[in-house]
């Protein structure tokens, strides 16, 4: 076992158990599965994604590159999740990935030894021949190949939930210099939210020893959280990583919340998406530490400096026995210290530098030094040095490896900002303006002491809460070591054999090399041409070193290099997360018709109208498929009467001195003269000049309009109409209120429509009371309504409405009534049918595509007033026999298929698109000729009325003859309409 | 000549929901009358009213009813029958009777704050009983007000039924974490 024998923050009181690759474990709560992993002697932990090389524990936190595991079975296993951020629970099972059938046996190892063969960009230089191959055989080998987790494959049981939350003051990480900020800004009174993605609260002060306020680091963190917990004006939230920075103050956060539970309570969200709406924000997200390249840096057992004293001092862990550290930086000492007071042996302190004085340690110590190798296929045996033209071997089970820090500052690249190299510190660090609202402190700011921490947390906070009419309290800060650590920079050490750069995406030097030769060496291309930075950890702990290496080889330091920018989100997020509760049936609302409850109850399916669910058909016992439906629903209304719900339909109401001035300059048509009790139907265009909506409106009395427009635009017209009254012309007094809600509004059609109607409304209803295009308010059984004579169906027809807390009642007792007179309910389908039978166009022609010429209405078009669009109609190209004009088709032969969205060509013509005469939009079979029937738009098509042209559709193999003919198929002359 | 029944948008016998510490309660049904002054008519709109519009974002009482700012130029009168209004607001304002385009519901408990959260990017800290706030809750339309210590929810009719049951989704979740304790 290789926990140590005290220390660590983690309960020795209590045992957890857990599995990985099926062995029975166990550890302390407090451990990280890779605390728990390495405590148990666990080093190898998985392959790596090209090579597929043995791969090894390498960091403490977020941005492992290597330990990626399988948490968790069947439908809730998931994938590429890191070690070293799972917090240690009972009954936990973990999988290595990427090994099969072990990580210790791992039979695509054979891609090590093809390595030559898989170098920068090989995609776009091997597998090349036969070029036959490439999709047959190349490619989905390389696909099988390639990823790293499966997936569970089952749907996924965990719910998820998304929250708003809102603050003075954000303070992203809950180190040394969020906690100061924190307790700076919570003792000021500020509503401060303290967000940190670990489990427990304090960041490096968990893994230094290096006194605070004259005790253990961990101490004065633990006793600052509870202060910070007793503060109602706080809010901690642990296991939560602040992933983004957006406009307006705005972050995005994903909190862990269920995710460790095997089996989380009923409702429980697995995690929790986050938008925190802050009027300042603190960045103190620390930094995190970047290694060294050199041969054989990536075998298991090599981790970097920091990590191991994380190890040994926060989990009381011992990742080796015999360690040597290689460092080019003061801050490797300390990792030095921790082994030695840890108990385990030093085998040597290698520093690259000359003329620097470590700290006596009872290891050696060796500056002016390199390691230039290293061996131990599956686990570190032993490492190479080289100290001027000495070489020497050591027998070494671990190596912790510093080359320095890089300033996490990834968040202050979010919106455009990009980070300064700071050639003293040799590192990049975050520029003056970046995200408005946002400051730096600690670490993350390139302050690299833990008193410089607590002092810049408490003076960005201060700043912060100067900002929001606070007064900081300025409280003491507690004594803390101040050394800044000195670094000279050492990127790659000269030597033969592979360096690693990029653990997760086998990246090395060699790759850099290959792009740079190659022209691809400016640094948004390296990315893309090695893969460097592009695997699941982008790129956190080898990015800067990459740069590094590459300004190396080019003679220029990183700062001239430049490098690739940051987007969110800092660290992988589920999809399921950012959905939240919005997924599968809840992905968008539900807008219900008052008559969808006696649909449902009678069995009739539900189709999507944009939000609304409409009843489609409404079968019945015997039917063999919907047509049987759709055919007797088109009888009821030809034959006898049927009732369908038209509620979904948007309904305006115009009222005001001008409110007819408004009619006017939106509609084609004069609704100026349109009198009291009367509608007439509109087409509204757009400023270019196409269709725009249409519909019918309504003149209830002086000024006082209600305007109809299809269901689809029934927000696009308010908006418009919205628009005109506020931008175009302000000097109109008129208002405008949607009344699609509170109006239920059923349509009332057939040849026995009046004898219902007359069942149901008080009025008289007669021809010479109500003629056509006649309205006005009725009794409807008791209750206040509205009637409009107009018919969409081509059949005598009313709507009528009542305040949709009636409409379920009326539906009822319209069908009803509409069943005793040889009639019933009809739906979505066979209102289609109903309105291609008589040539009325909806959406489906009106796309947004077509012109008021092309639709036919020409003569709708005022000629004696100004309008939304008559200028633009007017455009030459837009008028004339070149266009497509609305036309009727039906098959040559009868019983063949027509089908939506097929194409016209003339007979003999080439089916190219140059050779295109039109497109059919709408179709259906007409119960009452017998045969398919369709709408569409032809070249010319109102002058070519009796040709027979072909309707082609490629991808679905058809090309049948059909015949022009006038869009009107049934009863053409509207007889029926006015009785 | 049967009677129209009268239903609530969200269906016959809608029960309370209640989940942890909270409870999403309907209100009983009232009339709702939206008001659209006509050009330089609102002072004579708030008189007909017996009190003052109340200002965007906020709320007032007159004697007969709950004015509400509705959006640009539009108030909601709870409490207010169309019929009875329009003949007095003749040719000073737009009247629509909303009494059954909203449904009206309260959300009670220690949990309101938190619940309502997860629903809407309004602070909540920001609404006062002089508040009324529309803006968006899961992914719909509301328009919000204080009660006390709770919210009033006045929501668009025909999606009522679907938000409610997020409103459901989102106390159960709240309820259900308060569970798990610390960590």
């Amino acid at each position: 076992m290789s926990r140590l024998a005290s220390g660590g923050l983690v309960d020795r009181s209590r045992r957890l158990s857990f599995t990985f690759d099926g062995r029975r474990l166990s550890g302390h709560p407090g451990d990280t599965l890779a605390s728990a992993l390495l405590a148990n002697g666990v080093r190898l932990v998985g392959r790596s994604f090209k090579y597929h090389r043995p791969r090894g524990i390498f960091s403490a936190g977020s941005e492992e590159p290597n330990a990626l595991m399988e948490i968790g079975v069947g439908a809730r296993r998931t994938p590429n999740t890191r070690a070293t951020r799972v917090m240690l629970t009972e009954g936990l099972v973990a999988r290595s990935q990427n090994a099969w059938p072990s990580p210790a046996f791992d039979l695509m190892a054979v891609n090590d030894l093809a390595a030559p063969l898989l170098g920068a960009g090989f995609y776009y230089k091997t597998f090349m021949w036969p070029k036959s191959f490439w999709e047959r055989v190349y490619e989905p080998l390389i696909r099988r190949a390639a990823g790293l987790g499966r997936l569970a494959g089952q749907d996924d049981p965990d719910v998820y939930d998304q929250a708003f939350a809102h603050a003075d003051l954000l303070v992203i990480g809950a180190g040394p210099a969020g906690l100061m900020a924190a307790l700076e800004a919570g003792e000021a009174g500020a509503r401060v939210i303290l967000a940190d993605e670990d489990f427990t609260l304090g960041g490096r002060l968990n893994a230094e020893t290096a006194p605070l306020a004259g005790a253990a680091p961990h101490a004065w963190a633990a006793h600052t959280v509870a202060r910070l917990s007793a503060m109602p004006n706080v809010t901690l939230m642990p296991r939560t990583t602040v992933f983004g920075a957006y406009d307006g103050g705005m972050y995005g956060a994903v909190q862990e919340v269920a995710g460790h539970l095997a089996a989380p309570p009923e409702g429980c969200p697995r995690e929790t998406h986050w938008r925190i709406r802050a009027q300042a924000a603190v960045l103190c997200a620390g930094a995190i530490e970047r290694p060294v390249a050199f041969p054989g840096n990536d075998r298991p057992g090599v981790m970097l400096a920091s990590a191991l004293r994380s190890y040994i001092t926060r989990f009381g862990v011992a990742p080796g026995q015999r360690v040597a550290v290689f460092t080019n930086n003061d801050d490797g000492w300390r990792t030095a210290q921790a082994v030695e007071a840890a108990g385990l042996t030093l085998a040597a302190l290698i520093d690259s530098r000359e003329g620097v004085s470590p700290p006596t340690l009872s290891g050696r110590v060796i500056t002016g030094a390199v390691v230039t190798d290293t061996a131990g296929r599956r686990g570190l045996t032993g490492l190479t040095l080289r100290a001027g033209s000495r070489t020497e071997q050591l027998a070494v089970d671990c190596l912790a490896v510093s080359g320095g820090w890089n300033p996490t500052l990834h968040l202050t690249a979010h919106l455009g900002g990009r980070p300064e190299w700071d050639p003293g510190l040799a590192a990049f660090v975050p520029s003056a303006a970046h995200v408005p609202g946002l400051r730096v402190a600690g670490a993350a700011a390139g302050v690299f002491t833990t008193a410089g921490a607590l002092a810049g947390g408490q003076a960005a906070a201060a700043e912060a809460l100067a900002e929001l009419g606070r007064t900081a309290p300025g409280l003491p800060l507690p004594e803390a070591e101040d050394m800044p650590p000195r670094l000279t920079p050492l990127w790659a050490v000269p030597a033969r054999g592979r360096a690693w750069v990029d653990l997760q995406n086998d990246v090395t030097t060699k790759d850099i090399a290959t792009a740079r030769d190659e022209a691809f060496g400016a640094p948004e291309h390296l990315k893309r041409y090695t893969t460097l930075g592009m695997a699941t950890d982008q790129g956190k702990t080898g990015n800067v070193l990459a740069l590094g290496v590459l300004g190396a080889l080019t003679g220029r330091g990183p700062e001239e290099v430049g490098t690739t920018t940051f987007r969110p989100p800092y660290t992988p997020v589920t999809l399921a997360a950012l959905a939240g509760r919005h997924a599968r049936g809840a992905f968008q609302p539900v807008r219900e018709a008052p008559s969808n409850a006696l649909a449902r109850a009678r069995g009739a399916p539900m189709i999507e109208a944009g939000l609304w669910k409409r009843a489609a058909y409404f079968p019945q016992a015997g039917d063999t498929s919907w047509r049987d439906a759709c055919d007797r629903e088109v009888g009821f209304v030809r034959e006898a009467v049927g009732v369908s719900d038209v509620s979904t339909l948007g309904k305006i109401e115009i009222t005001g001195p001008d409110a007819a001035a408004l009619l006017d300059r939106v509609y084609t048509g004069t609704f100026s003269t349109l009198a009291p009790g009367r509608v007439r139907y509109g087409v509204m265009l757009r400023e270019d000049g196409f269709v725009f909506d249409d519909g019918t409106t309504a003149c209830l009395g002086p000024g006082h309009y209600v305007m109809t427009t299809t269901t689809a635009n029934a927000g696009p017209v308010l908006r418009h109409l919205e628009f005109c009254l506020q931008v175009l012309w302000p000097e109109l007094d008129a208002v405008c209120a949607s009344v699609t809600e509170g109006w239920a509004q059923f349509a009332v059609a057939g040849p026995k429509g009046r004898a219902l109607l007359e069942r149901v409304v008080a009025e008289d209803v007669s021809d010479a009371a109500f003629p056509f295009m006649a309205c006005g308010s009725v009794s409807v059984a008791g209750v206040p309504g509205r009637l409009f004579r107009i018919s969409f169906s081509g059949e005598r027809a009313w709507e009528i409405a009542v305040p949709s807390g009636h409409g379920d009642a009326l539906a009822r007792l319209l069908a009803e009534e509409a069943e005793a007179l040889g009639g019933g309910l009809y739906g979505m389908e066979a209102l289609n049918v109903l309105r291609i039978e008589k040539g009325h166009v909806t959406g489906a022609e009106l796309h947004g595509r077509t012109t008021a010429f092309d639709c036919g209405f020409a003569k709708m078009m005022s000629s004696k007033k100004d309008y939304i669009g008559r200028a633009g109609a007017a455009r030459p190209g837009l008028n004339g026999p070149e266009r497509a004009q609305l036309v009727g088709v039906k098959p040559v032969d009868p019983g063949a298929k027509l089908l939506a969205g097929a194409k016209f060509l003339n007979r003999g013509a080439e089916a190219v698109a140059a050779e295109e005469q039109g497109d059919l939009t709408s179709v259906c079979h007409s119960p009452v000729l017998g045969h398919m029937i369709g709408l569409g738009f032809v070249v010319n098509g109102r002058a070519r009325r009796g040709e027979v042209i072909r309707m082609v559709d490629l991808l679905r193999g058809a090309d049948i003859e059909v015949e022009i003919c006038a869009p009107h198929f049934v009863d053409p002359e509207g007889e029926r309409l006015r009785g | 000549m049967a009677d129209l029944r009268h239903l609530s948008p969200l269906g016959p016998g809608f029960a309370a929901l209640q989940a942890g510490r909270c409870t999403l309660a309907e209100r009983p049904h009232r009339a709702k009358t939206g008001l659209r002054p006509f050009r330089g008519r609102a002072a004579a709109l708030s008189e007909v009213l017996g009190g003052p519009l109340p200002a965007p974002q906020g709320r007032a009482e007159t004697p007969h009813a709950t004015l509400l700012w509705s959006g640009r130029g539009a108030w909601l009168a709870l409490g207010a029958e169309a019929a009875a209004l329009a003949p007095r607001l003749h040719g000073l304002a737009g009247v629509t009777d909303e009494s059954d385009a909203w449904a009206e519901l309260i959300l009670t408990g220690p949990d309101a704050e938190a619940v309502l959260a997860r629903l809407c990017p309004l602070d909540a800290r920001s609404l006062t009983p002089a508040s009324a706030a529309p803006t968006e809750l899961a992914h719909s339309r509301a328009l919000i007000t204080r009660e006390g210590e709770g919210f009033g929810l006045l929501l668009p009719r025909s999606s009522a039924a679907w938000t409610v049951h997020e409103i459901g989704a989102a106390m159960r979740s709240i309820a259900a974490q308060q569970g798990l304790g610390a960590g």
